[in-house]
């Protein structure tokens, strides 16, 4: 399974271009696939909109830290020798792709897995294997349980954490240091509490909110957001996602600690946001702290 | 089918010479569902793969090809139209519902909450999708059509789906999915079939597409039988993919077809 990506888009208009098209896709995709209980709605909330958010530059996605995920990708590459890759998690192809380029730049062969509890995020990313080129295993299953036969030597991911309590993060932490083989690291991004980001209003009010933007940014981009009823998708994203708090640094620190890693890069970066304050959502570009880890199992 | 055509003399030896092949497939499923090795467990794992099958291999495969020069008057959304991807979409959905019933029956504690699959523990199936995708580069047209003529093996897993009707729930379940697949797939496939006796192939080509469709064929038996647990022996499924099953008829007349 393992190949050189050879095939990756590294200019932004054809990045742009596959974002389009799959955001298409990814409406049609959710419509049908998605059942899994996640906040308050199905991941179907999230999967069926969240390429557009991406394209609107609402979603609080992996490009955001992009010079972090590639100057960490790359370190694990350079000087870890890391071919077996685990994708923990996504909401479409975007972490896979990241992960691509950095191989792709280094001309290095990838043996890449994604495992994601809902289909859709697996077929999108078997479709972006499919038009690079590139080998990819695609699982669906629950993070916390998988158990792969073979180790990994690098988990990704991006803003996984905050979906599950202190206990669940506990054991997603653990099982990552299971399928980890010794040296073996995970890059991450999480969301930091270093303040109060509870913003003012209800949150039907912030949905709205949310929605008027969506709106705002299809007039200023030229897209029609009536062909995939951006607004309602928008405002039942808003609506449907919930976040555990993580705490600060010094918890996402410990976190890794306490399951057998050692923390060898933690940056906290302040990302200013899109949304502002009458539309700030969970899970949309906006203003907060988060913490850029690399964890190096021990 | 609309109206009767004679078959070309080089395409009923094509049947001929998949029909034991596809006999070879339904064997894997008359084992199975056969057996009293079967359990709710047992239809979870096949089902799995089947919704793996249908939506990674089906709908993201279909996709790949139809957008990978999209441009943007075409778009997306006309490959989301695209009646093999409905289709397919459709057959994930039918077969998750299926899941759901087996998943159900499962003891609690030992029941996934939603549907899962795993491509990644299935070699077999991974060694036909590779085998397509060669036949295609090399070959082309030629490869195309070998493997719309192999896509569903002649619908032998629907058809024994289809007769577990009447059983327990999860019969009726698998039996209400399979026979949902059963008229899109068979509908497809005859008319693939039927269309190969409209096109101008040369002897060669006829030759070359025999040779990938078998070649294709006797891989679907090995991944059919991982599939559902290997229900048939090693030796069995070398006997099979040798041909040693007798011949599944064609039906000739569904296929708009007049042998000659």
């Amino acid at each position: 399974m393992r190949a050189v990506p050879t095939a990756v888009p590294l200019d932004d208009a054809s990045i742009a271009e596959t974002i389009a098209h799959s955001a298409v896709l990814a409406r049609g995709i959710a419509d049908v696939v998605c059942t899994t209980p996640v906040g308050h709605d199905t991941c179907g909330a999230l999967h069926g909109v969240w390429l557009d958010l991406r394209r609107l530059g609402l979603a609080a996605d992996p490009d955001r830290h992009a010079a972090f995920f590639a100057e960490a990708v790359d370190d694990r590459i350079a000087h870890a020798d890391a071919q077996r890759v685990l994708v923990a998690g996504c909401a479409d192809w975007g972490m896979l792709a990241t992960v691509a380029r950095a191989y792709a730049q280094r001309a290095r062969a990838l043996d890449v897995s994604v495992v994601d509890r809902c289909p859709t995020p697996a077929m999108l990313c078997a479709w972006y294997a499919s038009r690079i080129a590139l080998p990819v295993r695609t699982i669906v299953a629950d993070l916390v349980q998988f158990a792969p036969e073979g180790a990994f030597d690098l988990v990704c991911t991006h803003s996984l954490l905050t979906y599950a309590d202190l206990a669940g993060r506990q054991q997603l932490v653990a099982n990552w240091h299971r399928m980890l083989s010794p040296g073996g690291a995970v890059v991450t991004v999480s969301r930091l509490d270093l303040e109060s980001v509870q913003a003012p209003g209800a949150m039907s009010e912030r949905a709205r909110g949310f929605g008027d933007l969506v709106l705002e940014r299809c007039g200023e981009l030229g897209i029609d957001a009536g062909e995939g009823d951006l607004r309602a998708r928008a405002e039942r994203f808003a609506v449907a996602q919930i976040s555990h708090r993580i705490g600060d640094e010094r918890d996402l620190r410990t976190l890794f600690e306490t399951q057998g890693f050692d923390v060898v890069r933690l940056d906290v970066r302040r990302l200013e946001g899109m949304t502002g304050r009458r539309a700030d959502v969970t899970g949309a570009a906006r203003r907060n702290a988060y913490g850029e880890l690399v964890a190096v199992r021990r | 089918m609309s109206g009767t055509i004679d078959a070309p003399v080089e395409l009923i030896a094509l049947i001929e010479a998949n029909a034991r092949l596809w006999a070879g497939e339904a064997e894997v499923f008359a084992a199975y569902f056969g057996s009293p090795q079967r359990t709710a467990a047992t239809d979870e794992a096949w089902l799995v793969r089947q919704c793996y099958k249908e939506l990674i291999d089906g709908v993201a495969g279909r996709l790949a090809q139809l957008t990978q020069s999209i441009d943007e008057s075409r778009g997306a959304t006309q490959a989301l139209a695209d009646d093999v991807v409905k289709s397919e979409l459709e057959h994930y959905a039918v077969f998750a519902m299926a899941h759901r019933a087996a998943a159900a029956m499962l003891p609690v504690g030992e029941r996934p909450i939603r549907v899962r699959f795993v491509g990644v523990d299935w070699a077999e199936n991974a060694a036909l999708q590779t085998m397509r995708s060669e036949h295609l580069r090399e070959y082309g047209d030629i490869g195309r059509r070998a493997a719309a003529f192999t896509e569903g093996g002649y619908g032998t897993l629907y058809l024994a789906g289809m007769r577990l009707a009447g059983g327990s729930a999860l019969d009726d379940a698998i039996a209400q999915a399979c026979t949902r697949v059963f008229d899109d797939e068979c509908e497809h496939m005859l008319q693939g079939i039927a269309g190969l006796a409209a096109q101008p192939l040369s002897r060669a080509d006829w030759q070359c597409l025999e040779r990938l469709t078998l070649e294709q064929g006797r891989l679907r038996i090995r991944m059919r039988n991982a599939q559902f647990g290997h229900p048939l022996s090693s030796e069995r499924v070398r006997e099979l993919e040798a041909g040693a099953a007798e011949p599944l008829a064609f039906d000739y007349a569904r296929a708009g077809l007049r042998p000659r």
